[in-house]
């Protein structure tokens, strides 16, 4: 009897343990999903981010030259996968654009600083 | 009243602060020769249209020893027959430009008051082309840089007459172009002016960096980096990724102000292209 009700126990703490395994890694999963659906939220804006500020580097006619290159290799990062890789380079692009935004912005109001002056 | 006069002053003070500087093209060429004049007291005006050459006696030799077996020398009789070939309607370049297009380079770039644009040689070239039924020849290099070339040749020692005519148009082409030389541009945050103002006669690793004066007077010409003749222009756009800003197409707007400013500087030397260059 005293076997046959550790046998039980056992049983009961085994498919307890099991069950917990089951939600944790349900849980788990459902986490992960959960996460990559947030990761690719956020680099489809930040695609669109750094896109956009690329525009208006060019438009502005400061756009870098490395900038571009770099947005091509960005885009075949995501495509192969390396989701954390490609984050990475498209706020490369973004920030390098953000830059020559202010670099023309700093150009119109002070352009004539190179100037030559003669004393 | 009291309040009249504060009002007035705030006016008078925000215009003082707001307004466009008024381009006045003859007090930036007077003031950029002044400023070299000063730096490089030893070299005359003249001296400026052999480029980084004027500045340094062991550079001047050796490029002096290649000018006696011109590198460019090749291209400028390719120019020729090129400028002499009549296009399928028999017509020719030399049907396009005053005097025939001989002896005329030193005239580049005009402004055309009609058009409201500056006209570079390259750029006529290319407008004689198809207001003839020929396709436009690519900008830099090849033939066009040919053409370009021998139309150089004939002008040898005519002296650079840039016209900037009194118009509004033609003085905002000057003003466009001398804000872009002078503004930071790239990655390396660097304008024109950095170099061949600013540290001009300095180096750059090995090389020394060239006045702004008389950079113009020497196109085409040929620079070993390229192993061909070359225009102004191509010039220009390695100038923009060498310091990591995207070039401007050839002939863009852009790029045909900045060379109305930059050879407007260079008036009265002497036109001495094609020239070599490393």
């Amino acid at each position: 009897m005293t076997r046959n009700k550790l046998q039980l126990l056992l049983l009961l703490v085994a498919s307890l343990a099991m069950l917990t395994a089951c939600i944790d890694s349900s849980l788990a999963n459902e986490s992960t999903t959960s996460k990559e659906n947030e990761q690719a939220l956020d680099i489809d804006t930040l695609i669109e981010q750094a896109e956009q500020a690329l525009a208006e580097a060019g438009r502005l006619g400061f756009e870098w030259s490395v900038t571009s290159p770099l947005l091509e290799v960005a885009h075949a990062t995501y495509k192969a996968g390396n989701h954390e890789q490609a984050t990475a380079l498209f706020n490369e692009v973004r920030l390098q654009s953000l830059l020559a935004i202010e670099q023309a912005r700093y150009a119109e109001e002070n352009w004539q600083m190179l100037v030559p002056v003669i004393d | 009243m009291k309040g009249l006069t504060c009002l007035s002053a705030m006016l008078v003070g925000s215009l003082l602060i707001s307004a466009p500087a008024i381009a006045d093209p003859q007090s930036d060429s007077d003031d950029v020769r002044a400023f070299f004049q000063k730096r490089f007291s030893n070299i005359t005006l003249e001296d400026y249209a052999d480029g980084a050459y004027a500045l340094n006696e062991n550079a001047r030799m050796q490029w002096e020893e290649i000018e006696e077996f011109p590198p460019y020398e090749d291209a400028v009789d390719e120019g020729m027959v090129l400028f002499e070939t009549p296009f399928a309607n028999g017509k020719s370049y030399a049907s396009c430009f005053p005097n025939g297009g001989i002896g005329i380079k030193q005239d580049y770039p005009k402004y055309d008051i009609e058009t409201q644009q500056v006209i570079t040689v390259e750029f006529a070239i290319n407008q004689c082309r198809t207001s003839n039924g020929e396709t436009a020849l690519p900008y830099g290099q090849g033939e066009l840089a040919y053409v370009s070339a021998y139309m150089a040749s004939t002008s040898r020692e005519n002296l650079i007459n840039v016209v900037i005519p009194d118009d509004d148009g033609a003085l905002a082409a000057y003003e466009a172009g001398k804000k872009m030389f002078y503004e930071r541009k790239g990655q390396l945050n660097l304008a024109c002016a950095t170099c061949h103002i600013s540290i001009a006669g300095g180096q750059l690793r090995a090389e020394i960096t060239s006045p702004a004066l008389g950079h113009t007077t020497h196109f085409p010409a040929f620079r070993f980096g390229w192993d061909d003749i070359g225009t102004l222009q191509k010039r220009y756009a390695g100038c923009n990724k060498q310091v990591r800003a995207k070039p401007f197409a050839l002939q863009s707007e852009e790029y045909r102000n900045l060379e109305y400013f930059h050879t407007f500087m260079a008036n009265g030397l002497p036109l001495n292209g094609p020239g070599s260059r490393k």
